[in-house]
């Protein structure tokens, strides 16, 4: 079981990580580029962040259930 | 250097005592405490009006005012009509956040944790929020009409070749409306219990104010949770109530 998880943990967790750095740095680019649309741009961030991350997450609750069996 | 097999991880909440059969475990005490501070917020906040609001009435007033133009910047001005459940959704999912992290050093002696790491209680949240959208949209539409965008039969008979790919895109939106609360309950009840245990390893492993760091990061998820979660609760909302354009 402790193989699986440590195969499964650094995986589920460091894909999603990857993409919520890829959106974090597009999106500064943007913001940077164009300050006007800072506020639309921030919230788009956040909400594409919040899917990447539940990905991350979904990982975590199964390790849970792996740990508590 | 503390003992991490002190360590447990408690999934299910523990139950303090029994009121007939129903179980009344230690989020659901929490919880009331939670709903009588809002209560006693509100009603504190609505005690003397005033027409020139100043001090708390004050600060009220531009929190709720601020957050009604943020939602109608998403949203739309369609949004405002489902203002209060939002704003209900936000501050009860952002209280409970905050006062599970306040009341975390005695949570050992009294059994309080946050609502929100309980998966009975995102899995309700998310349920109530689902019901809300589906019936938003189903009013938006017509029963039948928002139907028809999942069981999309007309396209099926009338359009021929592009029909059968209208059909199987509608089969699709079943699969993504289904996976909506699952993904609202899981990603809620993730994040706050994540930082539950994070704490918790923190406070067993060092001393002093090395888990400080740690705490502040909480309480900032706590405001990205509520915010992410009724954010995506409106998203969804006004996604079901817009008229598609056709080109």
């Amino acid at each position: 079981m402790s193989t699986y998880i440590s195969l499964l943990l650094p995986l589920g967790l460091a894909i999603p990580a990857i993409a919520i750095g890829l959106i974090g740095a597009k999106g500064l680019d943007a913001i940077s580029r164009q300050p006007e649309v800072a506020s639309k741009l921030q919230l788009n961030m956040i909400l594409a962040i919040a899917f990447a991350e539940g990905l991350g997450v979904l990982t975590f609750v199964l390790i849970l259930i792996m740990i508590n069996k | 250097m503390g003992d991490l097999s002190q360590l447990q991880v408690h999934l299910t909440p523990k139950t303090l005592f029994h009121i007939g059969f129903v179980n009344i475990t230690d989020t659901i005490v929490m919880m009331w405490i939670i709903m009588a501070v809002l209560i006693g917020l509100a009603l504190i906040a609505r005690m003397r009006l005033k027409y020139l609001p100043s001090g708390f009435q004050n600060f009220v007033e531009w929190s709720l005012g601020g957050m009604r133009n943020f939602m109608s910047d998403v949203g739309g001005t369609e949004a405002k009509k489902h203002f209060t459940i939002f704003i209900t959704f936000f501050l009860f999912i952002l209280f409970s956040n905050w006062l599970g992290l306040a009341l975390g050093p005695i949570a050992e002696e009294f059994h309080l944790r946050a609502p929100t790491s309980d998966i009975n209680t995102t899995a309700a949240l998310s349920i109530v929020a689902f019901i809300y959208f589906e019936v938003a949209g189903m009013k938006a539409h017509g029963f039948f009409g928002y139907l028809g965008h999942f069981i999309n039969l007309k396209a099926l008979f009338t359009q021929g070749p592009m029909g059968v790919i209208e059909f199987f895109v509608g089969i699709l939106h079943i699969i993504s409306e289904i996976v909506r609360p699952l993904a609202l309950a899981l990603r809620l009840f993730g994040n706050i219990f994540g930082g539950e245990m994070v704490l918790m390893v923190a406070f067993l492993m060092v001393k002093g104010l090395v888990p400080v760091p740690f705490m502040m990061l909480e309480v900032i998820v706590g405001l990205i949770q509520a915010f992410v979660f009724t954010t995506l609760f409106l998203t969804f909302t006004s996604m079901n109530t817009a008229h598609e354009e056709h080109s």
